[in-house]
């Protein structure tokens, strides 16, 4: 009997063992599935920001040759260009340019339709080079050197090239695309003749795809062809260098004070709570303190990535307390030990032994920080950093947007163009935080070796 | 042989004196009036069950306690006579070697392993007065020969054994007057303890020594004098051939044999 008694819990033992393996291969597949999705969703989210990003990537120019006709400009033939050249008189040799492509008319609405296949700035730009061009060739004349083939003269002609507006950017790109729902979406923003002439200037070869060098150049603008990321990309950078220097310092200093040195009492404890709950703060809160603060009690300038630095400091001090505490707590008791025993002082243990080994985790700490940093959009809505600014500061006292802000500015415009921008300015922003987080990890390693 | 040591032993005044010393960690008492004399030039081995004080004595020593929170030191010991709680505890640890439980080498070369201590507390003044005392003390701890060509290897590169070795050779850089050692062999594997006991006995010529150990073999093979803790007091202590054959009190025998513990 004692016999079949063994046999059977052998047995019930058996099926129990089956089970928990069933159990184990259940739950294996459930984290299986959950790697599936989450990598699905990346996917899918990368996906989407490229494709809408890259239309931002490039743009379509058109080939125009512009005959600096004396018509226009006065003088005669062979005389230099004059220092000034009013924007009038450059618009009307764009017109001109376009009249000799696409046939000469003198019709108003014609003329409208005409100009509005460029941008609304192409006359400006015109403007500019030719003054440009004509200070470059001035300045060589005081140079006491007679290059007279250098400079540009009445009667010249040149070949430029311009942006196209953005419809019919957009129209052009979709009929290269061959993608007819995108040729009926922009039909509608474009008037029959429009579409007209842009198919003559295509089929002459004047308009060509090229690359958007512009928008890394260049800063925010009222015409999405212009538009760049340059201004906010140096606001970003002003921002998070000045949190960094902020909230580097004081967090490290905070940590090693709290782990190392400070008395486990009632009040240390009290501020290692709050220090805690500080991390899980809405960043808009901080944003409050910040306008509240900076701006209305000591009344720094508005919209200057110096307050956005400050804001973004406070914000990512706990996280940098937070991971510093818990990277130094991490090396072993035993090299605290091993330096006090030897007759060193507890700075020297924390200094020379301590720190060093736990740095990798700071700046891992840090790094995380800064890339929270760079993303954190609503405190610097808070504090006006929010503000349509064409240009890139020069100081972090100057007013200026950052790139999380420039991203949200842009999905928000009516233009269609400018969502492409925002999804490229996504791109950008995706860049720079792969990198940070790179460097985070090979700080880590390099530091690793060493130790 | 035992004898003739005891003898010419009794000639000099004792290295350590402790009278009436407690130790609280928090309410909690783990050390009860423990006196104890320690002579100078010998290895004096701490035994006793896990948790009777003997660690905790050993950290009185060099006022390792002090850095503990909460932990109070109370009663009267002094090195050579000096009172080691009115020295400063830094200068009173530079004095005193240490070796740990757990091989605890610092994350750093070999070479400056040993020469950190020296270097804070400047004690060599040429690069080659430096070279010469790390070569002297890696010698001394029997690994100069082992990691010769390998000086500027990080220290974690070597073996527990090595390792620990490493750390006696950073403590006696120092030159210090008593070396204090907690449980150094636990860690390790038989053979690699066999040779930090031949070291020890080396080392006693020159230094007082102070060794924790759980192993009543390890206290019998390296120790002069023998001092048996229990539940935070010092129950009997005296020579170690005679802790070992003719203990004098109940308690001892019974932990001797095995009976407690």
């Amino acid at each position: 009997m004692n016999k079949n008694l063994d046999s059977n819990n052998l047995r019930i033992s058996d099926l129990r063992l089956r089970r928990r393996h069933r159990a184990d291969r259940r739950y294996r597949l459930y984290g299986q599935l959950a790697i599936v999705f989450a990598l699905l969703f990346l996917l899918m989210f990368f996906f989407s920001i490229i494709t809408r990003a890259l239309p931002a990537f490039w743009y379509q120019r058109v080939n125009l040759s512009i005959e600096l006709s004396s018509r226009v400009l006065g003088g005669g033939a062979g005389d230099f260009l004059p220092r000034e050249i009013p924007e009038r008189q450059a618009r009307k040799l764009l017109d001109e340019a376009l009249a000799l492509e696409l046939g000469s008319s003198d019709e108003r609405a014609t003329l409208r339709a005409r100009r509005a296949l460029l941008t609304p700035l192409a006359a400006l730009e015109l403007k500019k080079l030719l003054e440009e061009r004509s200070q470059h060739q001035g300045s060589q004349e005081q140079g006491g050197e007679q290059e007279v083939n250098q400079g540009i003269r009445i009667g010249d002609k040149l070949l430029l090239p311009f942006a196209l507006s953005s419809a019919s950017d957009n129209y052009i790109s979709s009929l290269q695309a061959n993608r007819l729902a995108a040729q009926e979406a922009s039909t509608s923003s474009l008037s029959e003749p429009q579409r007209r002439n842009l198919s003559i200037l295509q089929q002459r070869g004047l308009i060509e795809k090229h690359f958007n060098f512009a928008f890394f150049v260049r800063s925010d603008s009222r015409t999405a062809s212009s538009a760049g990321i340059w201004g906010a990309l140096i606001g970003s950078f002003w921002a998070l260098l000045i949190a960094f220097l902020l909230a580097f310092p004081l967090g490290l200093c905070t940590a090693i004070h709290l782990q190392e040195f400070a008395p486990r009492n009632r009040f240390t404890y009290i501020i290692e709570v709050a220090i805690y709950n500080l991390a899980a703060v809405p960043s808009i809160v901080f944003g409050l303190l910040g306008l509240s603060i900076f701006l209305n009690w000591w009344h720094l300038p508005r919209s200057a990535p110096l307050v956005g630095g400050m804001v973004l400091a406070l914000m990512t001090l706990p996280t940098i307390v937070v991971a510093s505490r818990n990277a130094l707590a991490s090396v072993s008791e035993g090299i605290r030990s091993a330096g006090l025993a030897l007759g060193a002082s507890r700075e020297q243990v924390v200094f020379h032994h301590v720190l060093p080994r736990a740095m990798p985790g700071i700046l891992t700490g840090t790094i995380i920080g800064m890339a929270q940093a760079l993303g954190e959009t609503a405190p610097l809505l808070m504090i006006g950093m929010v503000a349509f600014v064409a240009q890139a500061p020069l100081t972090p006292l100057e007013p200026a947007t950052a790139l999380p802000v420039q991203i949200f500015l842009w999905a928000d415009h009516p233009d269609p163009a400018f969502s492409s921008r925002s999804a490229a300015a996504i791109l950008v922003m995706l860049v720079f935080l792969i990198v940070m987080n790179a460097a985070a990890v090979i700080l880590r390693r390099s530091f690793e070796r060493r130790g | 042989m035992q004898q003739s040591l005891e003898k010419q032993n009794e000639k000099e005044p004792p290295k350590i004196v402790a009278r009436g010393v407690n130790v609280y960690y928090g309410e909690k008492q783990a050390l009860f009036s423990v006196g104890l004399e320690v002579p100078p030039r010998r290895v004096t081995a701490l035994i006793g069950p896990s948790g009777c004080g003997k660690s905790t004595f050993l950290r009185c020593i060099n006022r390792m306690n002090d850095v503990i929170d909460g932990c109070r030191v109370e009663g009267f010991i002094t090195i050579d006579g000096m009172d080691i709680f009115s020295l400063d505890a830094v200068g009173l640890r530079a004095r005193i070697g240490m070796v740990f439980q757990k091989p605890n080498p610092f994350p750093k070369s070999i070479y400056e392993n040993v020469a950190y201590g020296v270097r804070i507390h400047s004690l060599a003044k040429t690069k080659s007065d430096l070279d010469a005392i790390v070569h002297h003390s890696l010698k001394r701890a029997g690994l100069a020969r082992e990691v010769s060509d390998r000086l500027h290897d990080p220290a974690y590169s070597l073996s527990g054994g090595q390792q620990q070795r490493l750390c006696i050779a950073r403590a006696i850089a120092l030159q210090p007057e008593l070396i204090l050692m907690d449980e150094p062999c636990s860690a390790l594997d038989p053979i690699a303890t066999a040779r930090i006991e031949n070291l020890i006995a080396e080392l006693s010529r020159n230094y007082t020594i102070l060794i924790v150990t759980h192993s009543m073999q390890q206290a019998a093979r390296v120790s002069h004098r023998t001092v048996f803790f229990h539940l935070g007091r010092v129950i009997e202590s005296g020579a170690t051939n005679q802790i070992f054959t003719k203990p004098r009190r109940k308690q001892t025998e019974r932990y001797i044999t095995g009976r407690i513990g």
